[in-house]
């Protein structure tokens, strides 16, 4: 699992298209592999694109506001000595429990969007809203137990001389009690898997493992809404794989993820929801399974699709469905189109 | 830093070798140095001031060296006023302790030296670049394992400031705001988990750079070229020209007039 | 420079059972043998960990000749032992660019940093700056050549350091980890300008990547490294259908990286190393 093996090995092993070359790595070229095993290679047939849906900018009134975590209005921020904007009129509404992507190239807004979030930048204009209560006029200690960031960095944070050690110091900044400062430890050091490790000197591990300090120590403090800034970049595919998955499993126990990533398939895979930032704009905001659907805005803002997603939309003019994001999916679906191609061969 | 941008105008102070630069600043200090007569000394301010527009250094930088020489200015003045001990003429007393004319005086021209000397720096270091100056650094033979620790060094300081403030803002993150401290906790605590990463961040930074360094054959023992071309050009023997010329007409004003206040501590 | 590749004459790098620990006794690489040809694409991938940067510094001589630690078998490049002979001797024929963008710029602005190698072997000024020129436009930089590095981007900051090693016209570039900062245009361009550099230039390439699907579409030759050995090796279209045996790769050392190597030094020599 530490070398990533592309989509389309993985897909062509469980296909099992019969001829005498393997299904091409190349997407194009398996495209029309496909097509003619299917045989379709001129087929017309199209199911027509359902509209790619959108998220409402606000929580409508039927929707209950106590459920939104996070609510933006209008925010701007412009960077002290600079004549435009970073982030213009971003708005968008986080309800709680959701993991949420940001996807966009770099200087496009993504990391001042989260530090405005977490109180490090004040806006220079428009509102915040952390659990229905305004963000402004709070301090960033107080801020960190709504809303915790995890840098891209974790070498920015870790100076203590142990694991446990560095979890803590947060704690202590809270001033909490004693007790409740070991119970959130071992809690922390539990949901990271870093149990075992908490004599060891952080600087010592791995960047995986030091990342997941950070997480630990970030997570000590309760926040109910978690970002993670890049938090995948100078891993291997394991690594990489572990973080996304330990992001889903605070998903799971309750908190709201929101993960600024490049990994296009680790973001289809893992996330409801994606917003596309780009020239300090918010150019799309919609559920994953759709947004790869919008090609030319991801094409302008030099977003790539994952192979597989791209692999399906290409056959799609075959009967495909929209909106599949795993190897595993379109697998099933493909087989299904072979089954029924076949029994339309018989009858 | 602001230094290396402003480094990259062109006026003619910018065009000048910066061995010439170098020279002239250095006689500059030797005369402010050995000099107590405060018109000679506002004078020499007077001509470096001159030197500010010339070269595109905005008046800011002047005013971030004043207010930092405003606190210097004070105490000396006033640890001289009362230390000084050839004063002769009491201006007011603090528990029977007198507060002397010339001691202030003396204050006063020990603080001009410092400005003057303070001064001069910037013009020195925001119309070099600094690979012309270390082209300089090599051209009278300095040796360049020297000049080169001088060059990273100078280059690793906006780094190393912007890694300060990224991690400020990572501890502010976890509840540890530097600014919220009072002074003592500051120096305690306040400053271990700002000081630790920065070290260890810089540590690993070194050692790449040590691996890169070598991989584009530092040290090799050959005689090393330089892309920056120090050659003496008219511009420079006028500038020096001139320089000697006003330094020596100083020094013999200074000679004829007032010999007594050259390097020695008496009453005018 | 040729631009033929295939079993001609000698490989221009040999690794005869490369076998190494380093001073902090981990041991990193276990009975390596490796034949790369001139002008080919060559790729190497495995965890964080596995040895894929260790194998790089050893192509320039980095490694024993800064690092240290004990070193069996033999690496020979462009002819030259690499254990016999100087960094900055190997360094004519081999550039390095390493993983982060930060750390191997040193100079304050573009054109000294791309100079900076080849005042080193006191290359005439003239030719430094025709080969200036040169560089930037293989990279694609000449708009920015009279700039501050601070002003530059990540990939424009790896290809400065790409630029700032083709100065001295090496024969192989190796490059550990080139895009892993970077974002996906960063990506696209350092590829990009590899590539460029072997088809057009015929230069030999050697990358450590984790970026499986661009290694897919440029490489010749795919190594896998586990644990400090080669577990596959060939084609990328080969290797990579290898489902099976790249989902078995046992674990990584996990622990280790180049730093904590120059930490154990740097503690050593303050008589600190049992922290």
């Amino acid at each position: 699992m530490y070398v990533h093996v592309p989509d389309l090995a993985r897909l062509g092993k469980s296909l099992n298209i019969n001829g005498d070359h393997p299904l091409s790595l190349d997407v194009p070229k398996a495209a029309v592999q496909i097509k003619t095993w299917l045989g379709q290679e001129k087929s017309t047939f199209e199911k027509g694109f359902s509209e790619p849906t959108t998220y409402p900018q606000t929580p409508s009134n039927s929707e209950s506001k106590k459920d939104v975590a996070v609510e933006v209005k209008n925010l701007t921020y412009t960077y002290p000595g600079t004549s435009s904007p970073a982030i213009s009129n971003m708005t968008f509404c986080i309800p709680k429990g959701q993991f949420v992507g940001i996807i966009g190239q770099n200087g496009g807004g993504k990391t001042t969007i989260m530090k405005c979030l977490v109180g490090l930048l004040k806006p220079s204009n428009g509102e915040i809203f952390l659990d229905n209560k305004p963000l402004s006029g709070q301090k960033v200690g107080e801020i960190a137990t709504q809303i915790g960031l995890i840098l891209q960095n974790p070498d920015t944070q870790l100076f203590c001389m142990s694991v446990e050690e560095e979890i803590r110091f947060g704690l202590e900044n809270l001033k909490l009690e004693q007790s409740e400062i070991e119970k959130r430890t071992e809690e922390s050091l539990k949901i990271t898997g870093l149990s075992n490790y908490r004599t060891l000197y952080p600087f010592k591990l791995s960047l995986g493992d030091r990342r997941k300090v950070a997480v630990a120590s970030i997570v000590a403090m309760r926040p109910q809404v978690l970002i993670f800034d890049e938090p995948l970049t100078g891993q291997d595919y394991k690594g990489r794989y572990e973080l996304v998955n330990l992001a889903a499993e605070l998903q799971q126990a309750g908190h709201t993820v929101i993960m600024i990533s490049h990994d296009m398939e680790l973001v289809a895979k893992y996330t409801e929801r994606t917003l596309v930032v780009g020239r300090g704009e918010l150019l799309l905001d919609a559920p994953t399974r759709d947004v790869f659907d919008h090609v030319s805005l991801l094409r302008e803002t030099y977003i790539d699709p994952p192979e597989i997603i791209r692999l399906a939309q290409e056959l799609r003019v075959c009967g495909l469905p929209s909106g599949l994001l795993s190897i595993e999916h379109v697998t099933e679906e493909i087989n299904n189109l072979k089954i029924s191609a076949f029994a339309g061969e018989r009858s | 830093m602001e230094a290396l941008h402003l480094a990259q105008l062109d006026t003619v102070i910018h065009r000048l070798n910066p061995l010439t630069k170098l020279f002239i600043m250095l006689l500059y200090w030797i005369t402010a140095l050995f000099t107590f007569n405060i018109p000679v000394l506002l004078v020499m301010i007077f001509l470096a001031l001159i030197l500010y527009p010339i070269s595109h250094i905005p008046l800011r930088i002047l005013r971030v060296i004043l207010t930092i020489m405003a606190a210097i200015f004070v105490i000396f003045v006033v640890i001289n006023g009362f230390m000084f001990y050839g004063g002769k003429t009491p201006l007011f007393f603090l528990y029977k302790w007198p507060f002397t004319l010339e001691g202030m005086i003396f204050g006063f021209a020990v603080c001009l030296k410092i400005l003057s000397v303070v001064m001069m720096i910037p013009l020195l270091t925001s119309t070099t670049t600094l690979p012309k100056l270390m082209a300089g650094l090599a051209a009278i033979k300095l040796p360049y394992k020297f000049i080169f620790t001088f060059g990273v060094a100078m280059r690793l300081v906006p780094l190393v400031t912007s890694t300060y403030f990224d991690i400020m803002a990572s501890q502010r993150l976890r509840g540890h705001d530097i600014n919220e401290m009072n002074y003592f906790k500051r120096l305690i605590k306040g400053y271990v988990p700002l000081f630790i990463p920065l070290v260890l961040t810089l540590l690993r930074r070194t050692a790449d750079m040590d691996v890169a360094i070598e991989s584009r054959g530092f040290g090799a023992p050959v005689k090393r070229t330089y892309l920056e071309e120090i050659r003496p050009r008219l511009a420079d023997f006028v500038a020096l020209g001139i320089s000697m010329a006003v330094f020596s007409g100083i020094f013999y004003y200074l000679f004829i007039n007032h010999l007594s206040q050259m390097g020695s501590i008496i009453a005018f | 420079m040729s631009l033929e590749k295939g079993n001609m004459a000698e490989p221009i790098i040999k690794i005869e059972n490369l076998s190494y620990t380093y001073p902090s006794t981990t041991k990193a690489l276990t009975d390596i043998s490796l034949e790369v040809y001139e002008g080919e694409y060559l790729a190497i991938v495995g965890a964080n960990g596995a040895g894929k940067t260790t194998l790089c510094m050893f192509l320039n001589g980095v490694i024993p000749n800064v690092v240290g630690g004990r070193v069996s078998g033999s690496v020979t490049v462009c002819g030259m032992d690499t254990f016999e002979h100087h960094v900055y001797d190997i360094a004519q024929n081999v550039g390095l660019v390493l993983q982060d963008p930060e750390s191997q710029l040193f100079s304050a602005d573009v054109r000294s940093e791309i100079a900076f190698a080849a005042e080193n072997r006191g290359v005439p000024r003239g030719e430094i700056i025709k080969r200036m020129r040169e560089a930037l436009k293989i990279v694609r930089l000449e708009a920015l050549a009279s700039r501050l590095s601070d002003e530059l981007s990540g990939g424009q900051k790896q290809r400065l350091a790409i630029a700032a090693n083709l100065i001295v016209r090496p024969k192989i570039l190796v490059a550990d980890e080139p895009t892993s900062q970077l974002d996906p245009i960063g990506k696209g361009e350092v590829f990009a300008t590899l590539s460029s550099l072997n088809k057009d230039f015929g230069m030999t390439v050697v990358i450590a990547s984790h970026d499986v699907d661009e290694i897919e579409k440029y490489a010749d030759r795919v190594i896998v490294l586990d644990h400090g050995s080669i577990i596959l090796e060939g084609p990328p279209d080969k290797v990579f259908r290898e489902v099976d045996a790249l989902d078995r790769m046992i674990r990584s050392f996990g622990r280790w990286m180049l730093w904590t190597e120059c930490m154990f030094m740097y503690l050593t020599l303050l008589g600190l190393e049992n922290l």
